[in-house]
């Protein structure tokens, strides 16, 4: 075959597909992309909460970004989502980054260690988007006659104890049928299962679900979900979205990220003795539904999803210290006692930047309270994350170090050399 | 040492010490209507150990601090050009209060805030200083004011309300000074002979004697109440009833910043509940020691002692009584603090001299002169002046720069020593940190590449960001050594993710300025001459692109490692290693930029040009991340919205945005005259290719 032969053969078609994925001009449009999106979505975290500003410009595929109103028209541009952004430049990073670099000896030895960094640590990211699952745990100190008794004063406590954490968003429509000796059988339907019960939108009928499960012999029909409201009395209220139910009406709150979001459903319960009953089941409500059936009283509540956790965990003692003579909180950290499945005790201490780690869960010192008015019992609050991807961070950040140090030492190294060089040719030369 | 160097040495220690504030040698006399304090008075009282803003520190920083509170200045300047330094001002409010009433203390940035209390402003300007005299007639209005301010919300108060409610904080904070030695100068006059005989047939005794049987005086009274005594009809009823009063006028105030006592008690021990461990970490103020001892608490003879050194001192007719007053109060404190074991005093006389020496503000001299004899060696190179002329600038310049930046990194060691941590605690730390960073980074540049230019901006920019850290500090009005919040008090954290990701912004912070610099001289160039490139602009335009290469490839390093190090800490104290709060994103915006241009450089899609144009953009971003996002209001390292920051970021934008604008403006000169094909010149056969079309 001659060199004319060689140089005429066309790249295939996945030659120049991987060429266009891998290629530099895609980085930098991904870079270019990515900085404008982290721009806005930082932005927009000053009118409306974290939370939206996440889902709407980090964690989707794309989003219409809104520029402002110019000449009397409200200007908006289409932009690639967060989501989408990194799904491309991993992949442009795994065919630019990786395999074009794979075989260009130790010159780039550096680069090809810190890009398999980058790429650890966006598949760490990945993991922890889908999988990870966070929530809060809060747990009163002892009283003040259990502290005195010890240890074991606040064993049979149960504010100071727990062991299921809630989800920091996730809510779940809980039904307990009370049972003779007094305890409770408990049903959970998840919020996504409801999710599609949306109330009537412009073109849109409301949609109603139905929840049902083996041994509840009850038939759940949800209708009107809203992720954030508040009941408000019907007659006072205008354009409205949902029915008047015994004088109440399901009302959109305020969006303000300084207070929390509670959802609420209309809930109706078919053929339940001879009836059909109804009511508005809201996130915030004190005191559940009470509904009877078959003999049995049946408890229902819209909660935040409760999360077991592998172990029962125990206040022991909460400390909240101030700098002298100031505001200030130098530290808080909580003593607490964790009993596994065996029934064995741990003592453990938490405390900022030093959380407990064990079987996938990671507990945080993360809060307390009550923060005003006088104070004779304190409680903790702890954020529990169950994320398979927690150590990848460190893994990811060391890898990523070590390739860049690798690759900017050998860059400098050349470039002393180089300079040197020049500077021999220079006094040879005069 | 070799002479040259030795000359250096001494002609920076010259200049230091010409630098340096003069001693003044003041003897507590009257000076043009104005007391002065002797210097010896002022030295033993301003390394005077107290605690204030949880901390214990030299009285000299905390009036420094109460300075700043009242005025946004460490020092007061008069209309005759006198200046008035902390401990000085301190001095004359506790002990000549009429005199200081007349200061012009208050700093109001808007008049407005004194005109809504009813007062008029004639003669005064929008932003003027006012003395407590001038608002002594509006007070009651204001303090009206602030009661209705008292239940609401800071952030939900207008501009003009937020002013008022601060005016009344600093006004508080003054009447507290003023009133600090109240009780140590009130003479109590014994009302019946029972009293008298108690203390020798005295007629009237001090605080200090009062104080020890101030429980037993007490009990005596409730006993006599108790067995039906009354005022009206009990003489000795009655006498006690005007001690009790006594220390009830006196008591009732404790915010008196003075507190200058350590508890002389043992540590409560490990297992003590957090109240025992602030009753022993926090000193206390004489008038909060007088209610311990009225409650019938134990008060140690060295704490009295304590006391009584103080009453001397305010009662004392000259300046060398006080100063031995004061030498006293320091001598047993000290001994109190060092038998608690606490370790409290041990970085007093560092942070005395830390404040003396000042020496970052002092450096600014010498990065003045580095950037002089940096920019003129520039000059000269451009003028075809001798080789010569331009090494010795830049060996002078070197030399300023260097001891600007010992002097620089001096006062970082002073502070990491004082506060036993890191080099960056806080947003003002980040100044002076990164300022050293730019400085060396550009030292180094200029040992490589030789041409001034380096030296020129590594000077300027040391000068502009210490000056900049001193504004700063005035405008927050606040200790620059505040104890560090629980999240943030892990040396670990602070000495790695802190440290890499501001070495990061220094990076960008130097590449946007060697950058923004060079696109301004080669848009005049363009201007001048739009096709031919002077022989002294290649070099400097090619070391300017390989500057701002090597500077990002820096940047790039260590925003990285800092920006994940940020997420591993975030994943250890909130369980999350990436929150999307701004102050990330910010630090995340930077990398981007900076791998941006080092992948389009690479991929040859940036020229030079392009790589100069986007490294001055990443200027304004690093000035986002670093100042802006934390005026936002939102986020974990929300700081609260400060109008000086807002215009210094402001200005920062302005700069970096109209010189990549200025480069713009040259490069599409160049672009129109390349279309047009304009023969010129030299370049009519074949011109050589300009600088920013190709690569590095």
């Amino acid at each position: 075959m001659t060199d004319s032969a060689k140089a005429v053969a066309p790249p295939s078609l996945l030659a120049k597909v991987g060429a266009v994925l891998g290629s530099y001009t895609l980085c930098m449009a991904c870079l270019f992309a990515l900085f404008w999106i982290t721009l806005f979505g930082t932005l927009y975290q000053v009118e409306e909460s974290l939370l939206a500003s996440q889902i709407k410009y980090f964690e989707s595929w794309g989003v219409i970004h809104e520029l402002g109103t110019f000449l009397g028209v409200d200007w908006k541009v289409p932009l690639p989502g967060g989501y989408l952004i990194m799904v491309v430049l991993s992949i442009n990073l795994l065919i630019g980054g990786v395999m074009r670099v794979w075989n260009r000896g130790t010159r780039v030895i550096g680069v090809l260690i810190a890009h398999l960094g980058i790429l650890l640590l966006c598949v760490g990211a990945w993991v922890r988007l889908h999988y990870a699952v966070d929530g809060q745990v809060q747990l009163f100190e002892p009283l003040p006659a259990a502290q005195a008794a010890g240890d074991d004063g606040s064993v049979d406590d149960p504010a100071t104890q727990a062991q299921v954490y809630l989800h920091d968003h996730n809510w779940e429509l809980a039904v307990i049928a009370r049972q003779p000796d007094g305890s409770g059988k408990e049903y959970t339907f998840p919020d996504p299962l409801f999710a599609d019960a949306q109330p009537a939108a412009e073109g849109k009928n409301s949609r109603v679900v139905t929840l049902r499960a083996t041994t509840l012999p009850l038939t759940l029909e949800v209708s009107h979900f809203m992720r954030n409201c508040v009941p408000r009395e019907a007659a006072g209220t205008e354009a409205r979205s949902a029915p008047a139910l015994e004088g109440l009406v399901l009302a959109p709150a305020v969006d303000d990220p300084k207070f929390r979001k509670f959802p609420g459903i209309y809930l109706e319960i078919p053929e339940l003795e001879g009836a059909t009953k109804k009511s508005i089941v809201w996130g915030r409500s004190v005191a559940p539904w009470v509904v009877r059936a078959a003999g049995r009283e049946y408890l229902i509540s819209l909660r935040r999803q409760r999360l077991e956790m592998p172990w029962n965990i125990r206040l022991v003692d909460f400390v909240k210290e101030d700098h002298p003579g100031t505001g200030l909180a130098r530290r808080f950290s909580s003593d607490v006692v964790i009993t596994d499945a065996a029934g064995s005790d741990r003592d453990v201490h938490i405390s900022m930047n030093n959380p407990f780690r064990d079987d996938g869960f990671v507990v945080y010192q993360s809060g307390w309270g009550p923060q005003e008015g006088p104070v004779d019992r304190y409680y903790t609050v702890l954020t529990v994350s169950k994320n398979p991807a927690d150590l990848i961070p460190w893994i990811g950040v060391s890898i990523i170090a070590l390739g860049l140090a690798i690759h900017f030492i050998m860059k400098l190294a050349r470039f002393i050399r180089r300079e040197a060089a020049r500077a021999q040719r220079a006094g040879a030369t005069s | 040492m070799k002479p040259a160097l030795r000359t250096l040495f001494v002609l920076a220690l010259g200049l230091a010490a010409a630098a340096l504030p003069g001693q003044g040698a003041s003897q507590g006399a009257s000076q043009g209507g104005r007391t002065q304090w002797s210097a010896e008075l002022v030295d033993q009282l301003g390394s005077l150990p107290v605690m204030g803003g949880g901390r214990v520190k030299p009285m000299l920083s905390h009036a420094g601090v109460s300075m700043l509170m009242l005025s946004n200045k460490r020092s007061l300047t008069l209309e005759e050009g006198a200046r008035i330094q902390p401990v000085d001002w301190w001095l004359t409010v506790a002990l000549e209060g009429d005199e200081a009433d007349q200061l012009p203390i208050f700093k109001v940035t808007d008049v407005a805030v004194i005109e809504q209390i009813g007062l008029s402003t004639a003669g005064h300007k929008k932003r003027d200083s006012f003395s407590y005299a001038e608002l002594e007639p509006g007070l009651s209005r204001l303090f009206a004011e602030a009661r209705k301010l008292r239940g609401t919300e800071p952030d939900d108060r207008s501009r003009l309300q937020k002013q008022t409610w601060d005016l009344y904080l600093r006004v508080s904070h003054y009447e507290s000074i003023r009133m600090a030695f109240a009780w140590a100068r009130a003479d109590f006059e014994l009302g019946d002979e029972v009293l008298r005989d108690r203390f020798g047939g005295a007629s009237s005794v001090r605080f200090s004697d009062l104080l020890p049987v101030a429980h037993e005086l007490v009990e005596e009274y409730k006993a006599l109440g108790a067995a039906g005594a009354t005022v009206e009809t009990d003489p000795h009823m009655k006498a006690l009833d005007g001690v009790i009063e006594f220390f009830e006028f006196h008591t009732g105030r404790f915010d008196v910043p003075f507190e200058v006592i350590p508890p002389d008690m043992d540590h409560p021990g490990p297992n003590a509940t957090p109240e025992q461990k602030h009753a022993w970490e926090f000193w206390r103020d004489p008038l909060h020691l007088a209610a311990v001892a009225v409650r019938g608490e134990p008060v140690t003879e060295r704490e009295l002692d304590v006391l009584r050194a103080l009453e001397d001192f305010a009662r004392a007719e000259d300046d060398g009584a006080r100063a031995a007053a004061i030498a006293r109060v320091d001598e047993l404190s000290r001994a109190i603090a060092e038998d608690r074991g606490a370790d409290e005093t041990r970085a007093i006389g560092l942070e005395v001299s830390y404040l003396d020496l000042n020496l970052h503000w002092h450096g600014i001299w010498f990065f003045v002169l580095a950037f002089l004899f940096g920019a003129a060696s520039v000059l000269v190179g451009i003028a075809g002046g001798s080789a010569k002329g331009g090494q010795i600038l830049r060996w002078f310049g070197n030399g300023a720069l260097g001891v600007g930046l010992a002097m620089l990194v001096g006062a970082v060691t002073l502070r990491c020593m004082i506060q036993l941590r890191p080099p960056i605690t806080n947003l003002y730390e980040t100044i002076l940190f990164i300022a050293a960073i730019v400085v060396a980074s550009a030292a180094v540049l200029e040992w490589f590449h030789r041409k001034g230019f380096s030296l020129a901006i590594g000077g300027a920019l040391g000068a502009i960001a210490v000056l900049g850290a001193h504004r700063f500090e005035f405008s927050s009005g606040d200790d620059t050594m505040r104890p560090l919040v629980a999240v943030l008090d892990d040396n670990f954290w602070l000495a790695t993710h802190v440290t890499t990701i501001n070495i990061g912004y220094a990076a960008g912070m130097l590449a946007a300025a060697v950058a923004a610099v060079t696109l301004v001289i080669y848009a005049g160039v363009r201007l001048a001459s739009p096709r031919i490139d002077p022989p002294w602009f290649r070099g400097l335009y090619r070391s300017a692109v390989t500057i701002v290469y090597a500077v990002t490839c820096f940047g790039v390093f260590f925003g990285v490692v800092g920006t994940i190090l940020g997420g591993v800490w975030a994943n250890d104290s909130w369980g999350r290693f990436w929150g999307w709060d701004p102050k990330e994103n910010g630090a995340l915006m930077i990398v981007l930029a900076q791998l941006f241009i080092l992948h389009g450089r690479l991929g040859g899609h940036l020229l030079k040009f392009g790589q100069l144009f986007w490294a001055t953009l990443t200027g304004t971003i690093v000035i986002f991340s670093w100042f802006h996002v934390n005026q936002l209001g939102v986020g974990l390292h929300a700081y609260g919205f400060s109008e000086a920051v807002d215009t210094a970021i402001g200005i920062g934008y302005w700069t970096f945005g109209t010189m990549a604008g200025v480069g713009l403006l040259g490069r599409i000169i160049e672009w129109t005259v390349m279309a047009a094909g304009e023969p010129t010149g030299e370049t009519q056969s074949s011109p050589p290719p300009l600088p920013s079309q190709t690569r590095s």
